[in-house]
């Protein structure tokens, strides 16, 4: 197993060096730069050619790139173009605030959308089916943006019970309630977006194991319908669930962007957005670098979870 | 079913006692909140800085030599300045009784380390060429610790500007040991001299700013200032009516939702010296007569109204310049009054009938979007056939420095300094900056002419003439001059003494007042 694992990793840094030469060499496509979107009227041909050199736009590409992978090799994440700011001290502040929202929205989504998705995959077409199912339709269909203003409306502005804009009250940061208060909103957009997709796939997948033979059988030694579904079938239903855990775990950095930015939330979303807007080249490669390890990361998490959890796949390798 | 009870009652009593820290933990003092829509970030100085809000910040937290206001000067670390009889030396007097906020005399010393680090190439400052002028450097001589004096190798009725132009002096004492302006680290409260000091800041959230009890002009009214980062504009809305900010700048299109008297709020319009405009590409429609045509047929009310909805909202512009400028004089000016007519005999006169052009415009901009697809409307009335061109805001904008760009009109928008020199780049033969690419020897010697006195009244004709001239060839079109507009919570008073300013909006933040 260690030997498995270790094998996977070494595969997986040529795969992410890669990545990263496809993203810087896509940004570089673009025939304008990061000085371009600083430039004003006014400044001279002399003033541009010192702050494309200052930085290191009057190197060609390549040099660019190697320079940046160096730094990156000495943990360097190096500097914002716009504003200067060390990137790492922002990441680690700003990925600290994305992962507190999205972490327990999204565990909170995946137990709730297994309870649901085995209880409407039971009770096929029966009414609970049909109301689960149709929750899950609509979730899917609303975009997170019109959830997000909506519940800001309603509960921030209408009715005033709770704040609208960020992470903390200002001057409050040691305080629980108060986090919780800014928390409350943008947790139940998230778990709203992400519960549909689970819910249906737990719920297809026990529709499959309802009508597996071992099931029938079971029927046939009279067990309860609660000792099928607790003792047999979660089992068999749980077992690819597992596996979206891990594959889940890149939305860790990028998984509410727009909920984020609705509100205020300090977090990675509103930062790579803006980056990207003002071709700040060093933040969406870190971005970038981080979101590909995550997904490297979190299939490698998936396949091992698959193993443990799945006797069968263990004794096949 | 008694324990359970019990468990219950121990929750609830930890959660009101949860409660009660959580509502002790009050921010001490009065606190303005201000909404803005990006992240300056922390390491905003006066040197580098060339955004919204980092210049925001600046104005807060530093103090200039002087700021101009129309035509004149309000002075503030500086209190007068002498000119040499060539007009090339300027020699400052500095107030001797400004100390900066961690007790050290303001002197002679930090405003001559300021300009040197606006002039050192390695900090690629945005003020740089006001100082490395194109004829060489300025010189700085010390004359005593409270006079300074700068000579420039040419005089120019436009230097003065330069002092005044985002240039905030900064305390040498703490800043000679940084090598890159851009990256140091903001790690404690800034050393100043302006109002405010900064003392925290919080990665996409806020900066806070505590007031300056030793600023020079008089103590501060509102003990703390937080610029709040929003960067949703819908989730600003929200706020500014809730209360959870007190000011907020916005636009019209927002404006018209809200129920200001219901919110407690007022609305404040002030001229920022901004134009929006159409300028057409000489190199693709060389003929002035069909420029002409294509001016004659547009509607500038109409433009205007569709963006702005009100004349409350913004102000009526007539030359380059705009009307709030000391030297703006249309009276000799066409104005392209619409005339569809006109505009259609033009067209057979240049043999242009059937004439199709290609409109250009940013897709994010939904003020650009709305002017282009009417301006199509108004020109079909001319027949003329206008295409719809849009691009995504850093390609557009890169776009229209190309020669050869494919547009035959296009839009922008700005803002320049008071002197009219300021503008030159934007029309002379040749420039980065003249996207128009065109070219005329007239403009050219007039804006010469303008720096060549110091009399204002010469200067004064001459820029009418260089209204006039411009206007003629129709190569630029102003829309309007829309106004800044900050909305204010009625708990916030005394905005008038503070003045509302373009750019930095608050002017002296020491003035402000909160009512309770």
């Amino acid at each position: 197993m260690a030997k498995y694992i270790v094998k996977r990793i070494v595969t997986a840094i040529p795969l992410l060096f890669a990545i990263t030469v496809l993203c810087f060499a896509m940004m570089n496509l673009a025939p304008y730069d990061a000085v371009d979107t600083m430039i004003k009227p006014g400044m001279s041909d002399e003033l541009v050619a010192l702050m494309r050199a200052k930085y290191g736009y009057d190197q060609p590409v390549y040099v660019q790139y190697i320079k940046w992978l160096q730094g990156i090799l000495c943990g360097q994440f190096g500097y914002s173009i716009v504003t200067g700011q060390s990137i790492s001290l922002d990441l680690s502040v700003r990925l600290v605030n994305t992962i507190k929202l999205i972490l327990p929205s999204y565990l909170s989504a995946y137990v709730l959308a297994i309870v649901l998705g085995l209880v409407a995959g039971s009770h096929k077409n029966k009414w609970q089916d049909k109301l689960i199912d149709g929750f899950a339709s609509v979730g899917i269909s609303t975009p997170t943006f019109w959830v997000s203003m909506l519940l800001l409306y309603i509960f921030g502005y209408k009715l005033r019970l709770l704040p609208i804009i960020g992470m903390h009250t200002i001057g409050q940061e040691d305080s629980i309630i108060d986090f919780l208060r800014h928390f409350v909103l943008p947790y139940t957009v998230l778990v709203i977006a992400f519960m549909p997709d689970l819910i249906r796939y737990v719920r297809s997948s026990t529709i499959t194991q309802f009508s597996e033979d071992y099931v029938m059988v079971q029927k046939a030694f009279g067990a309860s319908k609660a000792e099928i579904m607790f003792r047999h079938v979660c089992k068999n239903v749980l077992l690819p669930v597992i596996t979206k855990l891990g594959m889940a775990m890149p939305m860790l950095i990028t998984g509410a962007i727009i909920t984020e930015t609705i509100f205020s939330w300090p977090g990675i979303g509103p930062y790579f957005t803006t980056a990207v807007d003002g071709l700040d080249y060093p933040i969406v490669m870190a971005i970038l670098l981080l979101s590909s390890a995550m997904v490297i990361i979190g299939n490698l998490v998936a396949d091992i979870l698959c193993c443990l959890t799945d006797p069968r796949i263990r004794e096949m390798g | 079913m008694n324990r359970k009870l019990r468990m219950l009652l121990a929750a609830g009593a930890v959660c009101t006692v949860a409660a009660g820290f959580g509502t002790v933990a009050q921010a001490e003092g009065s606190t303005f909140t201000y909404a803005i829509s990006s992240d300056p970030g922390a390491n905003t100085n006066p040197i580098t800085s060339s955004d919204r809000f980092g210049l925001m910040t600046s104005n807060l937290v530093y103090s200039p030599l002087f700021k101009i206001n129309g035509t004149e000067c309000e002075w503030y670390l500086a209190t007068g300045y002498e000119l040499s009889n060539d007009d090339r030396t300027y020699t400052f007097t500095l107030r001797d009784d400004v100390t900066w906020s961690d007790g050290e005399q303001f002197n002679a010393d930090d405003v001559i380390f300021t300009i040197e680090q606006i002039m050192d190439p390695d900090n690629a400052s945005e003020m740089y060429g006001n100082f490395v002028t194109a004829e060489g450097p300025v010189e700085i001589e010390k004359v005593d610790d409270f006079t300074v004096s700068f000579t420039f190798p040419k005089a120019s009725p436009a230097h003065l500007e330069a002092f005044a132009y985002e240039v905030y002096i900064i305390p040498e004492h703490k800043f000679a040991d940084v090598e890159d302006y851009d990256t140091y680290a903001f790690s404690e409260p800034t050393v100043t001299t302006g109002a405010y000091i900064m003392t925290e800041y919080s990665a996409g959230s806020y900066l806070k700013f505590e007031k300056n009890e030793n600023y020079f002009r008089q103590e501060p009214s509102i003990d703390t200032i937080v610029l709040r980062i929003i960067t949703s504009n819908d989730t600003a809305m929200l706020a500014i009516q809730s209360g959870e900010v007190d000011a907020w700048p916005t636009t019209p299109a927002y404006l018209e939702q809200i129920d200001l008297e219901a919110s407690n709020l007022t609305s404040y319009a002030f001229n920022q010296g901004r134009i929006g405009y159409m300028e057409v590409n000489t190199t693709k429609i060389p003929d002035v007569k069909v420029r002409q045509a294509i001016f004659y047929a547009l509607n500038k009310d109409e433009l205007a109204t569709a963006t702005y909805l009100s004349t409350d909202n913004y102000d009526n512009v007539y030359t380059f310049l705009p009307p709030n400028n000391g030297y703006y004089d249309d009276s000799e000016s066409e104005k392209y009054e619409t005339d569809v007519e006109k505009a259609k005999a033009l067209l057979a006169e240049a043999g242009a009938e059937g004439l199709t052009v290609n409109i250009g415009y940013c897709s994010s901009d939904t003020t650009q979007e709305t002017w282009a697809v009417l301006m199509q409307q108004q020109l079909a009335q001319a027949g003329i056939t206008a295409e719809l061109n849009p691009m995504e805001s850093a390609a557009y904008y890169n776009e229209l420095e190309n020669p050869d760009k494919p547009f035959d009109l296009y839009f922008g928008g700005y803002i320049m300094g008071s002197d009219p020199q300021t503008y030159a780049d934007l029309f002379k033969t040749g420039s980065t900056f003249n996207y128009t690419g065109n070219e005329n020897a007239e403009i050219d010697r007039l804006f010469d002419e303008g720096i060549a006195t110091f009399d204002t009244e010469e200067r004064a004709v001459i820029y009418k003439e260089l209204q006039k001239v411009i206007q003629d060839d129709a190569i630029f079109y102003p829309i309007a001059s829309n106004s800044y507009i900050v909305l204010f919570n009625n708990r916030v008073q005394g905005i008038e003494e503070c003045g509302l300013v373009p750019i930095y909006t608050l002017g002296d933040a020491a003035f402000l007042t909160l009512a309770e």
